[in-house]
């Protein structure tokens, strides 16, 4: 169904629930799939993606159209991890705490990561990346999102993405050369 | 003779393969080209189904919170609150306060009543002594005319008795 349609199905009354029942099941796997790949850990990304779609109920008969609904839950999805990334990085206000540390050994102990060596490589050279340049990986390179969609979602320009990711290509890159050298 | 080799210069068999690795290696992206985009992320089984059922209950509490005078767990917390900061009020006055305002009122009342004392030295002042001295002699005086009189009637009528 058309983001259009579920949109005027949620803003009357009579088939509200409807609408965003419709909405849920459209979008419910992307958000998990972007979220987990910022924060890791399943449990921390099922939280997440269920706050993402109370803040759409609660802020959808405010959503201008102007704006596709694709990006706009992206948008939300996506401060919903920075900012969780951020309290994580702040929390007891412990100076040594190493959040891209504690986010490898969850990929080295999780069960729920099922990747080859070189895959979970590739994983751990993307964790390097600071956060909002690992968004923007993650958004171009596993959901190929267009830089267009990328800048409505973020809030950044074009350009500033299309430079963003050049530079997390060759951290990345630079990365893999240096770990499957060794 | 073989056509194909219009030139006399040779390469060494793997060396058209090693030239494209090694421009690629220098391209950025080529290295992630190679890799799959395969998701490596894994969920519990009927997990999106959970997740999806979880959503709508949250939604359903949400509802609720828009109307927190009738979440009975909102209520009660706020009725104990009130309860407790009133009890508070209460025995905070009854411990600090009633000693205080004693203390306050036994000082004020002191207050008063010196003032009224002094109030009452003043009106029994002697300018004021003196006047009720003045006011007591004309009536002295008018007591005494008329014993005065009476003597002089008594001797005027003693004076015609005799």
């Amino acid at each position: 169904m058309e983001d259009s349609e579920i949109i005027s199905l949620f803003k009357q009354e009579e088939t509200k629930h409807y609408g965003f029942n419709l909405l849920v099941t459209k979008y419910q796997k992307k958000v998990y799939w972007l979220t987990r790949k910022m924060v890791i850990d399943h449990d921390d990304a099922n939280d997440l993606t269920q706050n993402v779609f109370i803040k759409v109920w609660k802020n959808l008969d405010r959503f201008r159209e102007d704006a596709s609904l694709y990006t706009w839950i992206y948008r939300i999805a996506s401060n919903e991890c920075l900012n969780f990334i951020k309290k994580k990085k702040n929390v007891l206000f412990i100076p040594i705490y190493d959040l891209t540390k504690d986010l490898h050994a969850k990929l080295d102990s999780s069960t729920l990561v099922d990747g080859d060596e070189v895959s979970i490589r590739l994983q751990k050279a993307i964790l390097t990346l600071p956060d909002k340049q690992r968004l923007v990986f993650n958004m171009k390179y596993f959901d190929d999102l267009t830089y267009e969609e990328m800048s409505a979602a973020l809030g950044t320009s074009v350009g500033a993405l299309k430079a963003s990711y050049h530079h997390a290509v060759k951290k990345i890159e630079q990365h893999l050369k240096i770990n499957l050298n060794q | 003779m073989d056509k194909k080799i219009k030139h006399p210069f040779t390469t060494s068999d793997s060396y058209f393969e090693e030239l494209k690795e090694n421009i690629l290696a220098q391209t950025p992206g080529q290295l992630l080209e190679k890799h799959s985009k395969r998701n490596i992320y894994t969920v519990p089984d009927h997990f999106f189904e959970e997740q999806y059922n979880q959503i709508l209950n949250k939604k359903k509490s949400q509802e609720h919170h828009l109307f927190p005078a009738f979440t009975t767990q909102r209520t009660l917390a706020w009725v104990s609150i009130g309860l407790t900061s009133i009890l508070l009020i209460i025995f905070s006055y009854s411990y600090f306060g009633t000693d205080e305002i004693n203390d306050i009122l036994s000082k004020e009342s002191a207050i008063i009543q010196s003032d009224v004392t002094d109030m009452e030295d003043k009106l029994t002042s002697p300018e004021q002594k003196t006047e009720t001295s003045i006011v007591n002699p004309p009536q002295q005086r008018v007591l005494h005319e008329e014993i005065v009189d009476e003597i002089i009637l008594e001797s005027s009528s003693l004076e015609e008795l005799i």
